[in-house]
């Protein structure tokens, strides 16, 4: 293992000046791979063991085999609930992927107007917790809907669909993957190569044998993608189950009731087990998929034309029309739920949801506390994501260490949210545990925060330091800047892009989540989509609606904020960056 | 009138802006290969596309043997078109990406033979069933050439194929793909950069700049007669000589390529001419004497290089009243004949240029 090249300059003499820097170097890196590794340790690896002890152990402590397993075998309303979930998973998986694949493919592949209003608005759900769309779909088809009832009567039919149970979960899970899967499926065929679709034709291929022969194959990774994706996100989701799910149980509001509601801490556990087994496969897939995806286009690759097509055009605008009002209708219909004082009988319009006074709630707090579990979590795991990054990209101490802390990194793809939670509460609340006292505090849910979604900012960050030259670190170490310095001064400035766009993720995640927050929001720390879930249950559902609004407001400004910050900064930096 | 072969007649194209096309006629005669010719951005790959069909022109037609092409889409004018750097499918083996174009076209079992055969004669048997990443580039050139010839095409279309290969590679294939295109007969159009590419395969060569022609014909006639003074400095080199050298009338400049110059010197072929310039040495003019078919200058040696096979001697010309800039003069002479010069700087050399070597522009045209 050698030190980074601090005494390699030919016109340093490395015995006189050259020393100390070096050590110094190492001091600082080996301490901060160290501090890495510890914050891995405690927020993931720890949790997850004493989760899996817990599967093993009895109420009193004694070693129990493979007790609560078998009881989950024969607990036939458990078993029930796993065929349920892979039902809802399946059918969402079937729905979702198509849809999303035809939007993308519109958006990619036609000359019409309006492409980014149309890509915003599918994108729209990310920024909403999954509560939100349950909530919207019972103002559009609950009992009291605006279409079941006809328009609100307006229509001399009724148009009834059975909401509260798999179709209501089945759609609201539709509307919550359907932008994962848009947002993979573009990146895909936004890089495909039109040398392949010219060569096709001057073979005297048609436009359907193009579709299957070039088109197909070129993004058959991400299609295996969006599939493991919309399958995992649906298996695990809490959210939309809770809302309109109503007697329909699905693992993750399993767990809940066996670990909240029964105390049953070693069945909770089992059913955590079950519960990573498709995020496990998708973690795999989506391992294999992205090394596999880079081989399909090489640098004489040439972008895609779009050439005139009116009918597609038509098609493809009416398909996006559609897809974008669908969305849109289901956010309005929680917007202006939450600004009408009785949904249907009095329409007239008020802020007086807003208030969340007599709520179960109690006031704007939640909302706060949210707001503000965000930003630490935002800059406290960009800071930490970026370091991890950058100490596994750049430096060459300790191998081992390193791969070590990058599957650490990428592990939390595969964890869903509730197996945090409930693996935080056997760690945190174990009365043997130094950390013990976090237990309940902002610093526990930062903390289950930073460690859910650090996954995506990790690989961001690391996609940007791969791209970016390590020359220009070695120049600057060369002119006998210090490694800290240079991090600062080379380093973090030119992926700066980058690190915008991670603590945006992680502020929206934050917001929006639910999952391993509810097992670990203390009774004076209530957040806001907990609130949501809160609100909803005890009946005050335009209460849970205006406060999904206020979440989905608070996440649209903050991502309009990054737009224009980093379109400032492509202004101010095109100069050096040269496009 | 029709005429056998490829033809784009008054053929126009721009980009936006950006005229990359301004009307051109092109002929390509039936079963010869013709090469376009042109440096970068000069039109010639937009021209073969529209050949192909892949790009729509803004005004003109393409016609086949006087059948006009307008409105035939690129899949139903069964043109092979070889691409510059191949796009051959990455996710079909060798023989999946020839048999593509057959499928459809041909009797299921029919496919296989006709694929063996096609890999037959690009020398390709062995790698059958590779992928496009498992075989070299070498490799990959030859696939696309045998995937473009699968549905026999009335016209072959090659986008710079040989650019992406390295020099040995690509001297190879060069043979291998006149040999081929001549054993076929198949009327082929080929783009190219490459001087002297174009100079070895073609039959015809059509010289483009910003998107006009500037000459066509056999390379032949292009290098001993450039019609212009880009043709002449495109292809091959080209010395412009200063308008105070030899010229008849005041309008026009002369030139002449390098090899063609010559060294006076007492036991050569000029050695009349050597005689009288030496005899009229205080007399000589500016801009030099003709006598003996050549046009007669002195100068000194400012640099030789020695290149092998010939010497790169640089020649001084200075203005005789000094009344100019001196002009400097190329010239490459075989290493047998530089042979006992003197060639060290300051030397004094007498050049002398064939009459019938010498090219004359009009003065405007070799600013």
């Amino acid at each position: 293992m050698t030190a980074p090249p601090s005494g390699s300059s030919p016109l340093q003499p490395a015995a006189a000046s050259g020393k100390p820097p070096i050590r110094g170097t190492v001091l600082a890196q080996g301490s901060s791979l160290i501090l890495l590794l510890a914050l891995l340790a405690a927020g993931l690896v720890l949790p997850l063991l004493f989760m899996f002890r817990q599967a093993f152990l009895s109420p009193d402590g004694s070693y129990a085999g493979l007790r609560y397993f078998r009881a989950y075998l024969e607990s036939p309303a458990l078993l029930n609930s796993l065929r349920h979930t892979v039902c809802i998973s399946v059918m969402t998986t079937v729905i979702a992927v198509p849809l999303a694949f035809l939007l993308a493919y519109a958006l990619a592949r036609s000359a019409i107007r309006g492409k980014a209003l149309f890509k915003a608005i599918a994108l729209l759900p990310l920024f909403a917790p999954t509560m939100m769309h349950g909530i919207g779909l019972t103002y559009l088809f609950g009992n009291q809907g605006f279409v079941t009832t006809g328009l609100f009567g307006l229509l001399p039919f009724e148009l009834r669909i059975p909401l509260y149970g798999p179709v209501g979960i089945i759609i609201s899970e539709v509307v919550y993957t359907f932008p994962q899967a848009f947002l993979i499926l573009s990146a895909a065929l936004s890089v495909s190569d039109y040398r392949l679709y010219e060569a096709a034709e001057t073979m005297g291929a048609g436009r359907a044998r193009q579709l299957l022969t070039v088109t197909l194959p070129s993004v058959k990774y991400a299609l295996a993608g969006a599939v493991t994706v919309c399958f995992s996100l649906s298996f695990t989701d809490f959210g939309a189950p809770k809302v309109v799910g109503g007697s329909y149980n699905v693992l993750a509001t399993d767990i809940f009731k066996q670990v909240v509601g029964q105390q049953n801490m070693a069945l909770g556990a089992v059913v955590s087990l079950v519960l990573c087994v498709p995020a496990v496969l998708a973690f795999i897939v989506d391992r294999v998929v992205s090394r596999k995806q880079q081989a399909y286009v090489t640098s004489r690759s040439t972008a895609y034309r779009i050439r005139p097509g009116r009918l597609r055009d038509a098609a493809a605008y009416i398909y996006a029309c559609l897809a974008a009002l669908a969305i849109a209708a289901l956010l309005a219909a929680v917007v202006l739920a939450s600004l009408i004082k009785v949904w249907p009988y009095n329409l007239t319009l008020t802020l007086s949801h807003f208030n969340f006074a007599d709520a179960a709630a109690g006031g704007m707090a939640p909302f706060w506390n949210s707001v503000r579990m965000s930003l630490l979590t935002a800059v406290i795991g960009t800071a930490a994501a970026f370091m991890a990054a950058y100490l596994i990209e750049r430096i060459s101490l300790w191998r081992g260490l390193r791969q070590a802390a990058y599957f650490l990194s990428v592990l939390p793809l595969a964890l869903p949210g509730m197996v945090i939670g409930l693996a935080y509460i056997f760690f945190f609340n174990h009365p043997g545990n130094p950390l013990h006292a976090l237990y309940g505090t902002m610093a526990i849910l930062v903390l289950s925060g930073v460690m859910h979604f650090f996954s995506v900012p990790f690989m961001t960050a690391s996609a940007s330091l791969k791209m970016t030259d390590k020359e220009f670190e070695t120049a600057s170490l060369s002119m006998n800047a210090g490694w800290l310095r240079t991090f600062l001064r080379i380093t973090v400035p030119l992926s700066l892009p980058a690190i915008l766009e991670m603590a945006v993720y992680f502020f929206v995640q934050a917001m929006v989540t639910v999952s391993a927050v509810i097992f670990l929001y203390g009774p004076q720390l209530k957040l806001a989509s907990i609130a949501v879930v809160s609100m909803d249950d005890a009946g005050d559902t335009d209460m849970a609606a205006a406060m999904s609004v206020l979440i989905l407001g608070m996440n649209v400004a903050v991502r309009l904020g990054y737009e224009a910050l980093s379109c400032r900064l492509r202004r101010r930096t095109v100069a050096w960056r040269g496009h | 009138m029709a005429r056998e072969g490829l033809t784009a007649r008054g053929v126009g194209k721009s980009f936006g802006a950006f005229e990359a096309l301004g009307g051109v006629d092109v002929h390509a005669p039936e079963g010869k290969l013709t090469c376009l010719l042109g440096p970068s951005g000069c039109g010639k790959t937009t021209l073969l596309r529209i050949l192909a069909g892949l790009e729509q022109p803004d005004r003109g037609e393409v016609a086949l043997g006087g059948r006009s092409l307008t409105g035939v889409p690129a899949s139903k004018r069964r043109f092979g078109f070889v691409f510059q750097s191949y796009a051959l499918f990455p996710h079909m083996t060798a023989a999946g990406n020839i048999a593509y174009g057959l499928k459809g076209n041909m009797p299921r079992r029919e496919i296989g033979a006709r694929v063996d055969e096609l890999l037959k004669l690009v020398r390709l048997e062995g790698v059958r069933d590779r992928y496009p990443a498992q075989l070299s580039g070498g490799q990959q050139q030859r696939v696309a050439l045998a995937r473009a010839l699968a549905l026999q095409p009335e016209v072959l279309l090659l986008d710079e194929p040989l650019s992406a290969l390295d020099a040995k590679v690509r001297v190879m294939l060069r043979e291998e793909l006149c040999q081929l295109q001549e054993k076929l007969g198949i009327t082929t159009v080929m783009v190219t950069h490459d001087q002297e590419e174009a100079l070895t395969m073609a039959d015809e060569i059509v010289v483009m700049n910003g998107g006009k022609v500037m000459q066509a014909g056999t390379p032949t006639d292009i290098y001993d007669r450039p019609a212009d003074p880009f043709v002449a400095a495109f292809i091959g080199a080209v010395n412009f000589l200063p308008e105070w050298v030899g010229s008849a009338s005041p309008d026009s400049r002369l030139a002449i390529r390098p090899e063609h110059v010559r060294i006076a010197r007492a036991d050569d072929i000029f050695d009349a001419a050597r005689r009288e310039l030496a005899a009229g040495a205080a007399e000589r003019q500016p801009g030099g004497r003709r006598t003996a078919g050549c046009l007669l200058l002195a100068g000194r040696v400012e640099q030789a290089q020695f290149r092998g096979s010939s010497w790169r001697i640089s020649v001084l010309l200075p203005h005789p009243s000094g009344g100019a800039e001196p002009a400097l003069i190329h010239a490459d002479l075989p290493a047998h004949e530089a042979a006992g010069l003197r060639l060290e700087r300051g030397a004094l050399l007498d050049l002398a240029l064939p009459e019938n070597r010498l090219l004359s522009y009009p003065s405007e045209a070799c600013r």
